[in-house]
């Protein structure tokens, strides 16, 4: 059993690898735009 | 129990993270409940909810009634926790030293959010030709985590950057490309949640199995785009946040709401490759399940939402009132001037409705930050032309009368004490236009 068999995905490798870099990115862009918004309105007030 | 994926650690971190963010006691303990309301406190705590439908939709748990039972109390308990949150009392007072203010912008976003969740569920429920739950995907959940991070911190705290710039007049903080650009994130966070819950609904990895393939329902995303990116904003723009009527803000999330559903339906045929329509016969059940659900989500997203929203918007109007008595003389003496200019240039109701906020955050204030406010607002009355003054003041004077007896005594006491610390040349014409409104 693969280790990524084992975690219960059944979805080829490059194809996984490419979902989580999606979803890696996605979260750094809105935790980054989060905090940038954050010290703008610390900023501001 | 089928092996938990590492998704499901990820969104437990996740998910307590925030809880834990919303809840801590930033500005001490004494005052913790003045500032995290008990109303507000509910809103969040239940937030794990997310964790617990999850679990019910990927158990095994026999017979299907019994898992049916578990994920209807979960969404009971997910709707009333926010339905809560368009009380009043989830805003709580202003604290000095405390910049960390989700309860001016949570209990809209949740309303949303859930309400986007509620409906995309009730409508895949309903859909089914046979009863069957959804699947359940935690990969696919903390996708959508991005996207509830998308349409609540981060379109909130432009919200609130925009909340701040109307307060002071700031001509493009009501334009048209403005409210645009917080639209459009609005729309990006909503394309990220929806595709996330359906892929976790759909028991898939995002962007693994499911990709879009009846692309003729894209046409109702375009749609959606139109709706919110460019009507909403027009109409937006044109009233003025804090100034609407009642139908007014009934109207405004009954667009959002046409533009969301419109959303789902697109995204949900697109990826599931065909038109998606009721079966009330085959499915009776389901069908009642999942048309009671788009009911609870439209609650939330349109007569809810409109009272958390008005809530937001009139508690962040008292709190930067409280916030400006503890700048320092220059900046609040500025923040004031530009505000009574705006308050100057308004018509009388929308001028009586702002000015009803700022006394409450005044006599919520104290003693000592209510005569600093006060003393900064009468040196700027004083250096204004006689007709606006008198214009102010008559309001003021309105708004005055509409207060309890011991609130007015103590905002009127504050306001004599700081027309009597002004030079005389100042004092003389500020005196004149009080006898003015008193002998009228």
């Amino acid at each position: 059993m693969s280790i990524l068999a084992a975690f219960g995905f059944d979805v080829s490798a490059p194809v996984l690898v490419l979902a989580f870099v999606y979803l890696a990115v996605i979260g750094v862009v809105v935790t980054s735009a989060g905090l940038y918004l954050a010290y703008r309105l610390l900023r501001a007030f | 129990m089928p092996p938990l994926s590492i998704g499901t650690y990820v969104d437990v971190v996740l998910v307590s993270t925030v809880v834990a963010l919303m809840l801590y006691p930033w500005a001490g303990r004494p005052a913790y409940l003045a500032y995290r309301t008990p109303v507000f406190i509910t809103g969040v705590v239940f937030m794990p909810l997310f964790l617990f439908i999850g679990s019910v939709l990927s158990s095994n748990i026999q017979p299907l009634s019994t898992q049916a039972t578990l994920l209807l109390v979960g969404l009971g308990l997910f709707w009333l926790s926010a339905a809560v949150l368009a009380l009043p009392q989830a805003q709580g007072d202003y604290v000095r030293g405390l910049a960390f203010r989700p309860d001016l912008i949570l209990p809209g976003g949740v309303n949303l959010v859930k309400g986007v969740i509620l409906t995309g569920l009730g409508l895949m429920l309903a859909f089914q030709p046979e009863f069957r739950l959804p699947a359940w995907n935690w990969w696919g959940f903390t996708l959508a985590f991005w996207g509830i991070i998308t349409v609540i911190p981060v379109r909130g705290m432009l919200k609130m950057l925009m909340r701040r710039g109307r307060l002071l007049g700031e001509p493009w903080a009501n334009s048209w490309w403005a409210i645009a650009l917080r639209e459009g994130v609005l729309f990006l966070g909503l394309g990220v949640l929806m595709y996330g819950l359906l892929n976790a609904f759909m028991g898939a990895i995002p962007f693994t199995t499911l990709i879009p393939r009846l692309w003729v329902t894209w046409s109702l995303l375009g749609g959606a785009f139109v709706l919110l990116v460019i009507a909403r904003p027009l109409l937006k723009a044109a009233i003025g946040e804090g100034d609407e009527r009642w139908w007014q803000t009934i109207a405004k999330q009954l667009l959002l709401y046409v533009s969301f559903v419109g959303m789902i339906y697109g995204l949900a045929a697109s990826f599931m490759d065909r038109w998606l329509w009721f079966h009330p016969d085959s499915n009776p059940a389901g069908f009642a399940m999942g048309i009671s659900l788009v009911g609870a989500g439209f609650l939330l997203a349109v007569p809810l939402r409109a009272a958390a929203v008005r809530n937001e918007w009139r508690a962040t109007a008292r709190i930067v009132t409280g916030r400006v008595c503890d700048l320092e003389d220059d900046r609040r003496r500025e923040f004031v001037r530009r505000r009574v200019a705006v308050l100057a240039a308004q018509p009388e109701s929308q001028r009586r409705g702002n000015m009803r906020r700022m006394l409450d955050g005044l006599v919520r204030a104290g003693d000592e930050r209510r005569l600093r406010f006060l003393q900064s607002m009468v040196s700027v009355l004083a250096e204004l032309p006689a007709e606006s003054r008198e214009l102010l003041m008559r309001s003021n004077a309105a708004c005055l009368g509409e207060l309890p007896e011991h609130a007015r005594r103590e905002v009127m006491k504050a306001m004599m004490t700081s027309v009597s610390g002004l030079p005389e040349d100042k004092r003389q014409p500020v005196m004149e236009t009080m006898a003015g409104i008193v002998s009228a």
